[in-house]
């Protein structure tokens, strides 16, 4: 059938797109897998990917699993929250022009602050503990969301708006049915810049003072010189972070598509 | 893409002096990965020397693809384009080329973009500021020698287009729609300037449009072109005499070689 | 700007009244307004509450530590800034130069380009100990840790750039013979600029976080060091104070870069990316 054969050779198109990356990548891990034997690298400076490989098949991967799950726990919620505070935050932005002029030049302003730099204020300063570090990602994250979709609410094309307004929308009813809508893709933009920065924020957040996740694993092994432990660490966490990305894409997909 | 200014000059005729176009079965087929598509199916015409010649046709007809192997930037997949009796497999200097967006250098003045070309090729600046200057005064642009584009409009741009297409003096001048995206005010009015500027200077010219009565205003010949399979379906010759002015849109002559030429379009959908 | 509706519209403009004058004003003053209100609240709920400065200062005990420690802040905001530039200036050496050579390679960068998305994406921020035990503690550690966080955003964007050139300006470019280098250097590159300083301005920002984290985790000099100092000694006032001047040196490293951009842009007078 014609549907399968057009489906099929989109699929040839995507791997045979694949190929060169996935052959960069490969080779790079052979040569650091040969300079590391040849050249008789300590493992302490430089593990080699099989040594990193083997770990996860070794009594220390439950260590890594048991410090995965706060850290991604910590990401996901102060995600999950950004994200809530951010669509009611410029959902009232919009609504309110009193709010708007109150609070769009600091949403605006504060975008170019490096967040990052206020991590030992909330995780010294409010405790050591969940807490601090959740409120953290959350902050680290609201700023893309609302930003972006502020800009996508705003953005709405003003016929679509006047056309409302003509059959006698109101103006709740205008924010629900067309400009949200039209806000999507802006939203998903945002959206996945807070995704990468929510795992960013966690970590840090360990860094500066935690006693378990997977930051605080990774200064762990540093400082037991177990770099293949600490490597191992990052690894989890890279795929987690594209793990949360990729949950971003995907929902944006399952969303273009209802949608369109 | 072909045409690096690094390869040794091809033989071409002198500038200046106005050249034949051949076009023997010419044919062009695009391999998209997965199909084939043919723009072209076989093509076969002449222009002579001094001609202005319209291409007119709807979308899809394959008259930018045409126009594009005449100047050197596509090469046929079958068959050969000769200028002044010499192969095209190459752009070359004989020819200048406009296109449908003027698009000039944002960070040059119109002066700067003029001389564009010039630069490019590594002649001195100092013997073409003049001719520069003699073609925006042609076009009545000289007042805006060293404004950017953005303070210009639309038709302006493209009449600084037009000077840099001929400022190192090609004996033949392509002309992809260069003037679609403008109003109908000042379509006509470049137009006229167009017609204005040929006549002063003699060059060969290949002009495709979508316009019937563009074309019939501006050029000696008119070739039709049908789509699927692209084609020419009419080679005909316009009598106007020249030098020609505005006026001569009034005439029922006009009118009825436009309904002609509609006719023919219109039969072969 | 919005009218509010005391403004008397059918008056002539030249009787403007007080509507009309709240009305311009009030873009300003509405920030300006919830900026003060919630100073005084903070001030108001230390001073009502009795707040020990260890566990909030109240926003005078701050500003009035920072001036007292202002030299000691400058100092430190120095280092931090100045090796954020020198990461920065890296960066932007190694990602244009990436970048042009990826965009006229084919084949490097149908293998290489995917590589550096999906590495833009993956928090690299863990890999911070990681340098540490390469290259120790000290600068040189800082300014490549910060160097391999900000190069990324550049690459993509200057390739993103190259790649976005007008198609009809190419092709012009060819039709009088223009070579292959020319066509880079006065046509792609000047209008790729939009997009490589967009890229430039989020290396800034990662160059900043970069070199402040390293110090967060094991540093001895910076405003980051800084701000760990203090809170170690309870110093409470004093970590406020040095993270707020933390915030304002990172934004200075952003707005430079930002000033950079209009220069640029003024001068090219190119479409936004």
């Amino acid at each position: 059938m014609n549907s399968v054969r057009v489906w099929r050779s989109a699929a040839i198109r995507h791997i045979r797109r694949a190929v060169p990356p996935l052959l960069t990548a490969a080779s790079v891990l052979v040569i650091w897998e040969l300079s590391v034997r040849l050249l008789h690298v300590r493992e302490a400076l430089l593990p080699a990917p099989t040594r990193i490989a083997m770990l996860f098949a070794s009594a220390e991967a439950s260590l890594i699993f048991q410090h995965t799950l706060p850290t991604l726990w910590q990401a996901v919620s102060g995600f999950g929250t950004a994200i809530v505070l951010a669509v009611l935050t410029a959902g009232a932005i919009t609504y309110s022009r009193v709010l708007n002029e109150a609070i769009y030049p600091y949403l605006i302003g504060l975008q170019v602050v490096p967040k990052m730099a206020l991590a030992p204020i909330f995780v010294l300063w409010l405790g050591i503990g969940f807490a601090s570090r959740f409120v953290f990602a959350t902050f680290v994250c609201f700023f893309p969301i609302v930003i972006a979709l502020t800009t996508g609410l705003r953005e709405t094309r003003p016929e679509a708006v006047l056309l409302a307004r003509s059959v006698g929308a109101s103006r709740i009813q205008i924010l629900r049915h067309i400009r949200f809508p039209f806000a999507l893709p802006y939203f998903f933009t945002g959206t996945k810049i807070a995704a990468t920065m929510s795992l960013i924020g966690v970590v840090i957040g360990e860094f500066i003072t935690s006693d378990k996740g997977l930051g605080f694993l990774i200064l762990y092994a540093g400082s037991h010189s177990n770099t293949p432990l600490m490597m191992a660490a990052i690894v989890v966490l890279c795929l987690a972070g594209l793990a949360i990305y990729g949950a971003v894409v995907l929902a944006e997909h399952l969303t273009r598509s209802r949608l369109s | 893409m072909i045409g690096p200014g690094d390869r040794p000059v091809q033989h071409e005729t002198e500038p200046g002096h106005p050249s034949q176009i051949e076009a023997i079965r010419v044919k062009k087929i695009y391999n998209t990965g997965t199909s084939q598509v043919e723009a072209l199916e076989s093509v076969t015409f002449s222009v002579a020397s001094g001609d202005f010649v319209a291409i007119l046709g709807p979308s899809g007809c394959g008259k930018s693809t045409l126009l594009m192997m005449v100047g050197g930037l596509e090469l046929p997949t079958e068959g050969e384009i000769r200028i002044g009796g010499s192969r095209v497999t190459a752009p070359r200097l004989d020819t200048g080329i406009m296109f449908q967006d003027a698009t000039l250098l944002p960070w040059k003045t119109v002066l700067g973009n003029v001389l564009f070309p010039i630069r490019m090729q590594r002649r001195p600046i100092a013997e073409y500021r003049q001719r520069a200057l003699d073609l925006l005064h042609t076009v009545k642009m000289a007042d805006f020698a060293d404004k950017k584009p953005a303070q210009l409009s639309g038709g302006m741009r493209q009449r600084a287009a037009i000077c840099r297409a001929l400022i190192y003096n090609p004996s033949l001048l392509l002309m992809d729609e260069p003037f679609s995206a403008l109003d109908a005010l000042t379509r006509d009015e470049l137009n006229e300037a167009l017609l204005d500027l040929w006549q002063r200077y003699h060059k060969t010219g290949l002009f495709v449009t979508h316009s019937i009565r563009e074309a019939v205003f501006l050029s000696d010949r008119v070739l039709v072109m049908a789509p699927r399979p692209s084609r020419i379906i009419a080679d005909v010759r316009i009598p106007f005499p020249r030098p020609r002015d505005a006026s001569v849109q009034e005439t029922a002559e006009f009118t009825g070689l436009c309904a002609m030429l509609r006719a023919k379009i219109g039969s072969h959908p | 700007m919005i009218l509010s509706r005391k403004a008397n519209r059918n008056s002539p403009p030249w009787q403007i009244g007080p509507g009309d004058a709240w009305a311009i004003a009030r873009p300003v003053a509405m920030p300006v307004l919830l900026g003060a209100a919630i100073l005084l609240a903070w001030q108001l709920s230390v001073q009502w509450l009795r707040l020990p400065p260890i566990v909030l200062p109240s926003p005078g005990n701050v500003l009035t530590v920072l001036v007292a420690n202002s030299p000691l802040v400058m100092e430190h905001g120095l280092h931090t800034v100045v090796e954020a530039f020198e990461a920065l200036f890296i960066s932007v050496a190694i990602g244009l130069s990436l970048g042009s050579l990826l965009s006229v390679s084919g084949r490097f960068r149908d293998g290489i380009f995917p590589n550096l998305v999906l590495l833009e994406l993956v928090p690299k921020i863990a890999l911070a100990p990681l340098f540490m035990i390469w290259l120790g503690n000290g600068e040189l550690s800082r300014i490549v840790f910060s160097v391999f966080l900000s190069f990324f955003p550049i690459v993509i964007a200057t390739l993103a750039g190259l790649n976005a050139t007008d198609r009809s300006a190419i092709l012009l470019c060819e039709s009088f013979r223009a070579s292959r280098a020319q066509i880079f250097f006065h046509v792609r590159f000047p209008y790729a600029l939009p997009f490589v300083f967009s890229g430039i301005k989020i290396g800034s920002t990662m160059s900043v976080i970069g070199i402040i984290v390293a110090e967060f985790i094991n540093g001895s000099r910076g405003l980051g060091y800084l701000v760990m100092f203090s809170a170690s000694n309870m110093a409470t006032p004093l970590m406020f104070a040095t993270t707020l001047a933390l915030c304002v040196f990172g934004t200075m490293v952003y707005v430079s870069t930002a000033v950079v951009e209009k220069l640029f842009a003024l001068r090219y007078e190119l479409p936004k990316a």
